[in-house]
């Protein structure tokens, strides 16, 4: 149980990671020694949005244990909409090339869902323990 | 927090993460996502919110009866 975390942050983290280097790679298109570059903005649309679904399942489950409150569970809902409506549009920007708001939507995304992944595996997770980890959490400004 | 409610927390997040990791390695290999598989995720994404929005309704105390 105590591998849970970071099993659940790694990937996260890791589409975090792979925002910041797309970003790097609209000036850096292809590296000659065969590191990660990344050519696709579909499959980092995917996995942001299977990272925030992941989110809203272990939400359902949490407020179906009562180790949240729906209160919580509301505002989990808000956040992970409005974390979907940031990702929606940053891929939509990717499909007209507009990658600098892509990648900006993409990155105001993505910190909600560490912060939701990590106070939903808190331990203990009690009503208090989410609240006082969720208290600075607020949704992404989607840019357009 | 009983040890059966952090085992059905643990299997819904160690369920998903193998198929996130998937789809991270996609993206930095350069391979791009078939159309119907991201479609097949926004899908899913769309059943698992109305669970939670189902749960959420479920967990609410019932409005009192109008007279």
């Amino acid at each position: 149980m105590r591998n849970a975390l970071p099993r659940l942050l790694l990937p996260l983290l890791a589409v975090l990671t792979t925002s910041l280097a797309l970003e790097a790679c609209q000036t850096t298109p292809a590296t000659p020694g065969g590191t990660t570059t990344l050519q696709t903005f579909d499959a980092l649309y995917a996995s942001a949005v299977s990272a925030d679904d992941l989110v809203v399942r272990t939400a359902t489950q949490a407020l179906a244990s009562a180790l949240i409150t729906s209160t919580q569970a509301k505002r989990i809902l808000a956040i992970t909409d409005s974390v979907k409506a940031a990702l929606d549009a940053a891929n939509a920007a990717a499909q007209i090339g507009n990658l600098g708001i892509a990648n900006g939507n993409l990155a105001q995304a993505m910190g909600p869902i560490v912060i939701l992944s990590a106070c939903l595996t808190i331990k203990p997770l009690t009503v208090s323990t989410f609240d006082a980890c969720a208290a600075k959490l607020a949704p992404p400004a989607v840019q357009s | 927090m009983t040890p059966a409610a952090i085992l059905e927390i643990l299997m819904g997040v160690l369920g998903a993460a193998p198929q996130l990791l998937a789809l991270f390695q996609q993206a930095t290999a350069g391979k791009p996502v078939a159309a119907a598989d991201v479609q097949a995720i926004l899908v899913q994404y769309g059943l698992d919110r109305l669970a939670l929005v189902d749960a959420i309704a479920k967990a609410d105390p019932a409005p009192p009866p109008t007279a």
